[in-house]
């Protein structure tokens, strides 16, 4: 399937309607930077994938839309894409709207099953190379280039696939790690110990333990561990139960107690290693700042690789420099601070773990204060503690927020320090308490057994807990794992069989743009490292000798061309719906010779396909348009900008009649009747100027906006002073002509009148007889006195084919 | 030799087939598949997934 015609408005550079009259054509199309080109391949671009890859920088967001609409039109002014194919069942528009709260949104026109199945399809196929696609597999690392590398022959999915089911796995390990299992559980199986006098393993084993205590006071025997509940219910009914309780929130504290000091010992740690870090970083001050510098360097990186700004000098400080230094300066410093950059990363994840463990001190604060017993007058040496705690996490956090770049400076770890005798203090409170309940016992053997019972269950639920949590976070941890090494198997496995695949491929072409350069059998290798894909490099033969990777020997243009390649085997793998693909401002590094053959590349191997080639670059315009003369699937045009259409095509009359007739013949009154009046001004303003017909005087640029009203009266007054014979043909001509011109004034401004395609239809029809009258199709020139016969007094076409009786 | 695919078809292929992965809890595996085949295969909903999962195991133990 190819395009027939693309219609673009308010979108990007683009600000009236902008149409692109195809016919399943391929197309050259120039245009000077700025000029908007970019803004077809963006259309295209959000009209597939619902993003602009480019324009989605983390200031833009959201795939770039907030940046689509073109920013000279109203709110209520619609933006929209259209694109009609060969097949026109989906034939399609696709509209950015502003809804009542300002906010943008996205609809088709049509929604039907059919086009969702198209377009999902065409997701799975390459359809646009841009030129920062190719700067950027050039200038990349060995890892990155794979990432460049897939972007080139559509394998971002993968890539993105595989980063987060590795972030996936991260983050169940974090979580593995800051609860510190072992720990937790080796604490509480020394509280069972310490109750029941044995380590016990199982449940069973506790609830025969339980049975064993229980036995001499002649309850019934418990079967299942939730039973256990039950009984310490039974135990409540005693008269010491109050006491009981109490004995077991303090021995529950002092447990939680000891638990803190292990993690208190690990916030420590992590501080000290955080401070370290931290203060590392801040050594190297200078380039810490230039972190910051990288965000506009990405920018300023950015601008140049989508070719918005092509002048070879800095935009910033005007310096003289070339494209290509200044994007490899740009690559080399930002490649610089990329370990310091990985380093700072480093540490931001090093607070998230930290967050982690801060956030496991905090739950057990919460169970100490959730007791009944907290707040009770007697406690307050534990609220006082649980204060200082709460303070000291306070304290803690302050410093994790601080910001590496703003604040610069973090206290020392001997500042947070956690006061001495703090923990111990309240230990020693607890046991006083502990032991003073004790003696308010009133001895039974009963209450002796509840407190074993009570504490030793609380001590093994939480074993139980653990454990089980413990294994659910194992068991996904496995699973996640498992997948994980799956989708590493399969991305290998798939990338060699395309690499493989294309090998032939990659040298045919090459060996095209390249003839004779000794360089041959190039190979696309993956390096692997343990399990896991870590990058892509090329080898190749240079002068008969084996080397790698390609930026040892070979040229940018050289690499420019090994990207174009890539993209082309692409193209042929993978389109198997779409005919047509883009390739915008893509030969920048090219020198003179690659040129040339790049352009008999697309014209001889790719003739089948649409091709939609954008440039800048005036010579290969000029080179590329000798070649594609005279070869009927190829169209060439210029784009340009101004200021009050926006983006626009630099179009000829003819070119505006070809685009009347096209929506004449496809019903399409989307702007149709503005472009048949814009068409007959056009006209009149060259036959009245053959004609020599006279218009009131009118300085400069205000002669270009004579309307068409004007131009025919003053035609008409020039008639009336012709022969009968003259006057007879035309004059009825033009009446016509005055009157449908009415659809064209209705339809072009706002009016209630709405014209029909009927309407549009006649007026066209009116507009080319009158145009026939005074246009010779023979020689293709229009009747002028220039070419006044004063023997027959007649004035003609240049052939002659075309005369009127003509009053000199 | 095995027929080429795209970026996508890769990815579709290789979710299609998660189940099939051994040593991989189904319910995780037929999780995941639903996020990716509901276009919400992101980070932060990875993760809130595999919160959801770890609570909802959590719970049903209990």
């Amino acid at each position: 399937m190819k395009i027939k015609a693309i219609t673009i408005k308010g979108f990007r550079g683009v600000k009236d309607q902008f149409d692109l009259i195809l016919n399943s054509k391929s197309i050259l199309l120039f245009g000077d930077n700025g000029s908007g080109k970019s803004s077809i391949t963006d259309a295209i671009e959000w009209f597939y994938y619902d993003k602009v890859e480019h324009l989605s920088s983390e200031e833009i967001g959201k795939g770039g839309i907030p940046a689509l609409r073109n920013i000279h039109i109203p709110d209520t002014e619609e933006s929209y894409v259209k694109i009609e194919y060969t097949d026109s069942q989906f034939n399609n528009s696709k509209k950015l709207l502003i809804n009542k709260k300002g906010i943008i949104d996205k609809r088709f026109s049509k929604d039907s099953e059919d086009f969702k199945k198209y377009l999902y399809e065409t997701e799975k196929e390459r359809l646009i190379l841009r030129y920062s696609d190719l700067t950027k597999f050039i200038l990349s690392s060995k890892a990155d280039r794979l990432k460049d590398f897939s972007k080139i022959i559509g394998f971002e999915n993968v890539t993105k696939t595989k980063e987060l089911l590795r972030k996936g796995i991260n983050y169940i390990n974090q979580k593995i790690k800051s609860k510190n299992y072992e720990s937790e559980i080796s604490q509480r199986e020394r509280q069972v110990m310490e109750k029941l006098d044995e380590r016990i393993t199982s449940e069973d084993r506790f609830i025969e333990k339980i049975n064993e205590l229980i036995q001499p006071l002649g309850y019934e025997k418990i079967h299942t561990f939730d039973e256990i509940s039950n009984l310490l219910n039974k135990f409540k009914q005693s008269d010491d139960s109050i006491i009981i309780e109490k004995r077991a929130y303090y021995e529950d504290v002092i447990n939680k107690t000891n638990d803190l000091k292990n993690r208190f010992q690990n916030i420590i740690e992590n501080y000290k290693e955080y401070y370290r870090k931290f203060n590392d970083l801040i050594s190297k001050e200078e380039d810490l700042k230039q972190i910051i510098l990288s965000e506009l360097w990405k920018e300023g990186l950015n601008i140049l690789e989508r070719g918005s700004f092509k002048e070879n000098k800095c935009p910033l400080c005007f310096q003289q420099k070339s494209q290509e230094e200044l994007i490899s300066e740009i690559r080399e410093r930002l490649s610089e601070i990329e370990s310091l950059q990985s380093r700072k990363k480093e540490l931001e994840d090093k607070k998230e773990n930290f967050q982690e463990i801060i956030n496991n001190v905090r739950s057990i604060i919460v169970a100490i204060k959730s007791n009944k017993y907290f707040k009770e007058e007697e406690n307050l040496p534990v609220r006082n503690f649980i204060d200082y705690v709460e303070n000291y996490i306070k304290r803690i956090n302050t410093e994790l927020s601080k910001d590496i770049i703003k604040d610069m400076e973090l206290r020392g770890p001997e500042e947070l320090i956690l006061k001495e005798g703090v923990l111990s203090e309240l230990i020693d409170f607890c046991n006083t308490q502990y032991g003073n309940l004790e003696k308010k016992l009133k001895g039974k053997q009963i209450l002796e057994v509840q407190d074993k019972v009570l504490l030793s269950y609380n001590a093994f639920k939480d074993i139980l807990d653990l454990k089980k949590e413990k294994e659910i976070l194992s068991k996904l941890k496995t699973s996640l794992e498992n997948i994980y090494n799956k989708f590493i198997e399969k991305q290998k496995e798939e990338l060699e069989v395309f690499i493989n695949y294309f090998s032939q491929k990659i040298n045919e072409y090459y060996s095209y743009l390249h003839p004779g350069e000794r360089v041959n059998n190039i190979e696309i290798k993956l390096i692997g490292e343990e399990d896991e894909l870590k990058g892509l490099t090329m080898e190749y033969d240079f002068y008969d000798t084996r080397v790698s990777p390609p930026h040892k020997y070979l040229s940018e243009s050289h690499l420019n061309s090994l990207g174009i390649i890539l993209f082309l085997c692409s193209v042929e793998a993978f389109n198997k719906l779409n005919k047509f693909f883009i390739l915008d401002d893509v030969i920048s590094s090219f020198d003179t010779e690659h040129r040339m053959r790049l352009s008999n590349l697309l014209i001889d191997k790719f003739n089948d396909y649409q091709i939609i080639l954008l440039t800048h670059e005036r010579n290969w315009f000029d080179l590329m348009k000798t070649l594609v003369k005279g070869k009927s699937n190829w169209s060439v045009n210029i784009i340009k900008w101004t200021e009050e259409k926006g983006t626009c095509l630099d179009q000829k009359p003819s070119d505006l009649k070809k685009l009347i007739q096209y929506k004449v013949d496809n019903n399409d009154i989307d702007g149709l009747p503005n472009d048949i009046r814009k068409y007959l001004e056009n006209i009149l303003k060259i036959i009245c100027e053959k004609l020599e017909v006279y218009v009131k005087y009118r300085s400069n640029e205000k002669n270009e906006l004579r309307m068409a009203d004007e131009l025919l009266s003053c035609l008409q007054s020039k008639i009336n002073k012709q022969p009968d014979t003259t006057k007879n043909i035309i004059t009825p001509v033009i009446s016509n002509v005055k009157s449908s011109k009415f659809v064209g004034n209705r339809g072009s401004h706002d009016s209630s009148f709405q014209p029909t395609i009927g309407d549009c239809k006649a007026f066209w029809d009116d507009i080319t007889h009158f145009e026939s009258l005074f246009f010779c199709e023979k020689c293709k020139q229009y009747i002028s006195v220039e070419f006044y016969d004063n023997v027959n007094k007649k004035i003609r076409c240049k052939c002659g084919n075309k005369t009127f009786d003509w009053r000199d | 030799m095995s027929e080429i695919k795209t970026g996508k078809e890769i990815v579709d292929e290789f979710f299609q087939e998660i189940l099939e992965i051994p040593n991989v809890d189904l319910e995780i595996a037929s999780k995941i598949k639903e996020l990716y085949e509901s276009s919400k295969f992101t980070e932060t909903n990875l993760k809130n997934l595999l919160d959801e999962i770890i609570e909802q195991k959590k719970e049903e133990r209990k």
